[in-house]
């Protein structure tokens, strides 16, 4: 494999990351909270516990994010 | 090989699209319309944002120039803080289904996966072949 190409894989596994870890958080998040909201609470308290834990994903996006863009290898 | 040919972004993007199409269309046969909104809304928002997504990393792959990685994460977060705006006003406001609108946002991952496994088995067909 030439160096040109395992380096634009690698690129494409660190970029790659990024998008899955953000994506992941979000729909993490609205997923626990819906449980909660639902299987919990019985869907009293829906939709506050979805939207909660919707900021905890987005929160834990960011922070993956800012983590990935202080490495100096990218 | 060019950087833009190594990279399976186009047939990830390709397979986004059919699998909204085709979850989207399952949904409408077999479910009732607050949950095939749940998952086309969801779709759209997961597929828009792999397009920008691929667009900013195709130029950021191209370009040589520093700044490129600044602005590309600048408009990740960007990005980002919209896309949370967007799914709390449709939690908050609008009555469609919750699961549905997982199911949409989650196209992208089952994309990739399929993507990757293929890519995957290809390989190991290839060594075994060899």
């Amino acid at each position: 494999m030439s160096d040109n190409r395992r380096e634009t894989i690698k690129l494409l596994a660190d970029f790659s990351t990024i998008g899955m870890t953000v994506a992941f958080s979000i729909f993490i998040g609205v997923g626990v909270g819906y449980l909660i909201d639902h299987k919990v609470f019985g869907g009293r308290t829906s939709p506050w516990f979805t939207l909660v834990f919707l900021g905890f994903g987005v929160v834990a996006a960011f922070l993956n994010l800012y983590r990935m863009a202080r490495r100096k290898d990218l | 090989m060019d950087r833009e040919e190594a990279l399976p972004l186009r047939r990830i993007q390709r397979w986004n699209w059919f699998l909204l199409v085709l979850l989207g269309g399952g949904s409408a046969v077999f479910f009732d319309p607050t949950i095939t909104g749940g998952v086309i809304i969801g779709g759209i928002l997961a597929n828009t944002s792999f397009w920008l997504l691929k667009r900013d990393l195709t130029k950021l792959l191209r370009g040589d120039a520093a700044g490129l990685k600044a602005r590309f994460f600048l408009r990740y977060y960007t990005r980002l803080t919209l896309l949370a705006v967007i799914l709390f006003l449709i939690i908050k406001f609008s009555s469609l289904n919750i699961i549905g609108l997982l199911t949409g946002l989650s196209v992208v991952f089952l994309s990739i996966g399929g993507v990757a496994l293929g890519g995957a088995l290809k390989l190991f067909k290839n060594r075994e072949a060899s």
